[in-house]
């Protein structure tokens, strides 16, 4: 029973407990939750405290800073690797643009003017020649953009262009996303082909194909086409069928750029 | 003087985590850890419990007297139950269940007063109650380190 003897300690205990927690549940009830009732007390105390708070403050906001610059990092390198592929493409279209420049000194657009039905995938024949400033080895281009062909004979007031669906005719190229390179050929029928792809290389249909640098009078960065499906394999390298820009059937004119600088 | 260190860490640690995690109200465990632990005049705990809360919610809750209110309630909860508990039983074990049990109502409380659901809230007080684990750990380590020694 001494265990339910109350001294007089504790029930003032008791008392002095009931009447602040009655203070409370007032201020509660008084104030009820209106910040404006007491603004001036949450700023007194909020100053006097911030001197001893700012530690703390100081070390969170390093934290987060931290935490956000490392993320920021992630997506600082993806911006600069793609502005890095921009830049590229950019450089390559300027490139583009000042040999078609040279091009309009030399010629300009050139009409096609024969087009023989039993070499109808290989040559075709346009109204501008030596006098015109055109010379070997010169790429065509369909709408001044798409890689058509390159000038095979040249006579003084006519060229001849073989065209890339010609089986003779080969192209370094390299596919856009992946930087393979590989070698396009016709077949001569209308087909083109992208040679040369190592087997373990997965290119997938749709990728992007473009002129490749490779040390010869082609200017780098020209469009050919698009990759489709997947063709023969030939010891370890697979061929893939390229769908080129140019329409290689509806040709009117080419444009000649002259890549020698 | 020894809680105002306390209710300054508290205020520190909520410096740290609030949005995050609700801050364990490590104040609140130190008072009660004192009630029955230290000679000291029982009412003089319940003064301080209410004023750190008012200044609490001052500072952080701007309800006034909220705070003050469940940490007096604590006080009263802890006492009234050390009182019944029997002599033989009254150990260091005790304390601490009954410090995490109150801390957790303590947190229960003023989730429910407050009020809101979902993931991130339960999140928030899980953290909570972690923290408080962690300071009856310590605690207990404390009390094991200064019996052996």
């Amino acid at each position: 029973m001494s265990a339910f003897k109350v001294t007089s300690e504790e029930r003032r205990f008791w008392i002095c407990g009931l009447i602040l927690l009655a203070v409370a549940l007032s201020l509660v009830a008084a104030t009820g939750g209106n910040v404006s009732v007491l603004a001036e007390g949450y700023n007194h105390v909020g100053r006097i405290l911030f001197s001893v708070e700012y530690p703390a403050w100081a070390l969170r906001d390093g934290a987060l800073r931290l935490v956000s610059w490392t993320i920021g990092q992630g997506k600082l390198e993806s911006q600069l690797k793609e502005l890095q592929r921009e830049n590229l493409a950019l450089r390559l279209q300027l490139g583009l643009r000042e040999e078609r420049a040279l091009l309009r000194e030399g010629g300009g657009e050139a009409r096609i003017v024969a087009r023989y039905p039993g070499e109808w995938w290989r040559f075709v024949v346009i109204d501008k020649g030596l006098t015109d400033g055109v010379v070997r080895g010169m790429p065509a281009l369909q709408n001044g953009r798409f890689l058509t062909g390159r000038v095979r004979d040249v006579e003084p007031d006519s060229s001849v262009i073989e065209l890339i669906s010609s089986s003779t005719m080969l192209v370094p190229v390299v596919v856009d996303d992946t930087r393979d390179i590989g070698i396009i050929r016709g077949d001569d029928t209308g087909g083109v082909w992208l040679l040369y792809i190592p087997m373990e290389r997965k290119l997938e249909a749709g990728m992007t194909v473009s002129t490749a640098m490779a040390g010869e009078a082609l200017p780098p960065g020209i469009p050919v086409g698009r990759i489709g499906e997947p063709g023969s394999v030939v010891e370890g390298y697979v061929s893939y069928r390229l769908y080129p820009y140019a329409d290689l059937s509806q040709l009117r004119s080419v444009a000649l750029v002259n890549s020698t600088p | 003087m020894i809680y105002i260190f306390w209710w300054l860490l508290q205020d520190l640690l909520q410096v740290l985590v609030h949005g995050w995690i609700f801050v364990p109200d490590v104040f609140l465990m130190a008072l009660l850890f004192a009630l029955p632990l230290k000679n000291h005049e029982e009412g003089l705990l319940l003064w301080i419990a209410f004023f750190g809360g008012i200044l609490w919610d001052l500072r952080w809750s701007g309800l006034i007297g909220l705070t003050a209110g469940l940490y007096l309630l604590a006080l009263m909860g802890m006492k009234g139950i050390w009182e019944l508990v029997p002599p033989s039983a009254k150990g260091f074990s005790m304390v601490l269940g009954l410090v995490l049990g109150f801390h957790f109502m303590v947190g229960l409380l003023r989730l429910l007063f407050f009020g809101g659901q979902g993931g991130v809230l339960f999140v928030q007080f899980a953290g909570q109650q972690l923290g408080g684990a962690l300071v009856v750990l310590l605690a207990y380590m404390y009390r094991r380190e200064k019996t052996l020694s």
